[in-house]
């Protein structure tokens, strides 16, 4: 699984996914730490939509973290202030990186929390639907 | 040490913040940050969106902490900023992988996807309810309960929605003007100091990061009259956007390879204005602009005024100051105009004393 | 990891600023201006300075600063309070004893020997804003006066 679908699943998931993925690589490897947890900053580029030119909305706290696992270096990046989820992040990035077995067998697991994450905004968007003005009745 | 010990201001000072603790906790109240968080959200949206720092906790905490004043909590965060180290810049956001909870337009009724009100006060009665006086946990739990309950009878469909924007319906008519992507490197005004004609990067920059009051004040100005430009909104959405990094070394552009790091909530907006263009045959015809408006959080006031004065500094125009780059840019961010509004509290003393024996000598010299 | 940053400025917000006063150095005459970063002290009350001050200032330096002609007025102590917070550096009321000093309103009357830096602050650095407010103006006036 590709980078972008996997931080998707994990930064979201509220389980301890990554805690748990993290925890059976500690056990087993020897990792570095490259950066301790740190706080910093992430520029926002956005587009926007009048002109669709790009402009600097802002910044946004995260934290970042950087462990070395087989001498292939991972990176965690959170939003926010989340220590422990940004290391555990750069270990299971490191573990790919490095290609390591155990990621393959991760795959089902990351699916399953894939499908808890959509479930849940489906719900969401279907309660949301409520506040949705029918204008239908109007029109008679 | 070598610490000189300093005259007169240094005790007054310190007993003055003293002064400052004392006033915070003398009612014998303690207000938790979390409570902020989860009860001041539109304040804490408010102080993120001026101070240009995405982090609600930090805001609830500089709202803590500024026992409430707006412009000493923006404050706060902003100087916060200047201790970070900027690790990333994220790839373009792109709203409309927005999760939206609000989306409204109030040019077509029958937008594809709906009205969608989500949660908004607009229609709702300001009469103040003395009901929260004795707001209680307890009680809170059990209406919680209930809503919940008759959410349960909500059907999921069977795939996430995405809203597309009402404007690209209109493209797609060619009522609008099709742009292509214009991926110019913007600007930064926190790394480069701003200068004239500002380029509209720097312009979207100074604007969003604007003070809402300031913001809200000269978008209106420029309806009421001292402005060009009349706007229909033509979509408003509130929502959560999704935030990709590259990795830092990684040579091969693959965005399946970048890394999610978390979303933040914004509010859009899409003002249409109408405008005179000359067509091939150089007659004046009727034509449609968009103002954009964004800022972070909900704050659907500062997004529509930053949307006028996105598209009223489009357009110079020498006999108004909304229109007028220096005048709008340079005086609605919070931290400079309160600083230096503040500054006058200084010690002026040679300063005025010089002023004093100038005047004095000019007296003299009359008589 | 509350601790603040030495100097306040996190590294390369100092290197952008000392890049800006190596320029306004090497081309005599000309203000180069940068980007002002945010600082914990209000805009006006000496943060212009306090930057250069912050961005320039190491472990063995020693700091005066004067505001309205003197050491010991409220700002002067606020703004050598926050450097000597953010630093641990020395502070000094001695003109001879300091290697920085960062001014309002008055140049020392001890003479300057090479090995010292003065941070001079000014209300406006642009002496044509009272007669043309849109720094667009300004500019270009200032640039045909050069030429």
């Amino acid at each position: 699984m590709k980078r972008r679908k996997r931080t998707e699943i994990l930064i979201q998931d509220d389980s301890n996914l990554a805690q748990d993925l993290a925890s059976m690589i500690l056990e087993k490897y020897e990792c570095r730490e490259v950066v301790m947890p740190q706080y910093g900053l992430t520029m926002i580029k956005m587009r926007e939509s009048a002109k669709k030119s790009l402009f600097y909305m802002g910044e946004v706290l995260i934290t970042e973290a950087k462990v070395e696992v087989q001498s292939c270096i991972g990176i965690g990046i959170i939003v926010g202030m989340e220590e422990k989820k940004a290391r555990n992040m750069a270990i299971i990035d490191a573990a790919y990186q490095a290609g390591l077995p155990e990621t393959e067998s991760w795959e089902a697991e990351l699916i399953e929390a894939e499908q808890r994450i959509i479930e849940k905004r489906l719900k969401h968007q279907a309660d949301l639907s409520e506040t949705k003005v029918d204008f239908e009745t109007m029109d008679v | 040490m070598g610490y000189v010990a300093v005259k007169g201001g240094t005790k007054a000072i310190e007993a003055s913040m003293k002064r400052v603790k004392y006033d915070r906790i003398k009612g014998e109240k303690v207000l938790d940050v979390h409570t902020i968080m989860s009860t001041m959200s539109a304040m804490v949206d408010q102080v993120m969106s001026e101070s240009s720092l995405y982090s609600p906790f930090l805001a609830a905490l500089s709202i803590k902490q500024a026992e409430g004043n707006m412009e000493e909590a923006v404050f706060l965060m902003r100087a916060h900023r200047s201790t970070l180290p900027r690790l990333y810049y994220s790839q373009a956001l792109e709203t409309k992988t927005m999760l939206v909870e609000r989306r409204i337009s109030a040019s077509f009724k029958d937008i594809p996807g709906g009205q969608l009100l989500g949660s908004t006060v607009d229609y709702t009665h300001r009469l103040l309810d003395f009901n929260l006086v004795d707001e209680s946990l307890e009680k809170n739990k059990r209406w919680l309960k209930d809503y919940e309950t008759a959410l349960q009878e909500n059907v999921p469909s069977d795939h996430v929605h995405y809203y597309t924007k009402v404007v690209e319906y209109l493209r797609e008519e060619g009522l609008f003007e099709e742009y292509a992507l214009d991926n110019t490197d913007p600007v930064d005004i926190t790394k480069e100091s701003l200068h004239f004609p500002a380029p509209r990067s720097a312009r979207l920059q100074v604007l969003t990061r604007g003070q809402t009051g300031a913001v809200t004040s000269l978008g209106y100005a420029s309806l009421r009259g001292y402005g060009q430009v009349h706007p229909t909104v033509g979509e408003v959405r509130v929502g959560h956007v999704p935030i990709h990094v590259k990795h830092p070394n990684e040579i091969e552009d693959d965005a399946e390879n970048d890394y999610y790091i978390g979303k933040i909530k914004i509010t859009e907006v899409e003002a249409f204005v109408p405008v005179n263009i000359k067509n091939e045959d150089h007659e004046e015809e009727l034509a449609f602009e968009i103002g954009y408006g964004v800022c972070y959080g909900q704050n659907e006031t500062k997004a529509i005024a930053m949307s006028i004065l996105d598209q009223c500094l489009e357009h110079p125009e020498y006999h108004f100051p909304t229109h007028d780059e220096e005048f709008v840019l340079l005086h609605i961010d919070s931290v400079e105009s309160t600083g230096f509004i503040s500054h006058l509290k200084l010690p002026h003393y040679v300063t005025f004393q010089s002023r004093l024996d100038s005047v004095r000598r000019v007296k003299k010299g009359r008589q | 990891m509350h601790n603040t940053h030495f100097a306040f400025f996190d590294e390369s917000s100092k290197k952008e600023i000392r890049r800006a006063i190596l320029k306004a150095v090497a081309i005599p005459g000309y203000q180069v201006p940068f980007a002002s970063r945010e600082m914990p002290i209000a805009r006006g009350w000496g943060t212009g300075g306090l930057q250069i001050t912050l961005s320039i200032i190491g472990k063995p330096d020693v700091l005066k600063v004067i505001d309205q002609g003197a050491d010991e007025s409220v700002n002067a102590v606020s703004i050598k309070k926050l450097v000597h917070e953010t630093t641990g550096v020395k502070l000094t009321d001695q003109t001879k004893d300091a290697s920085i000093i960062q001014s309002r309103h008055r140049i020392p009357e001890v003479p300057l020997t090479k090995d010292q830096i003065i941070v001079l602050q000014v209300p406006e650095p642009e002496p044509l804003r009272k007669v043309e407010a849109k720094e667009y103006v300004t500019k270009k006036i200032t640039c045909r006066k050069r030429i």
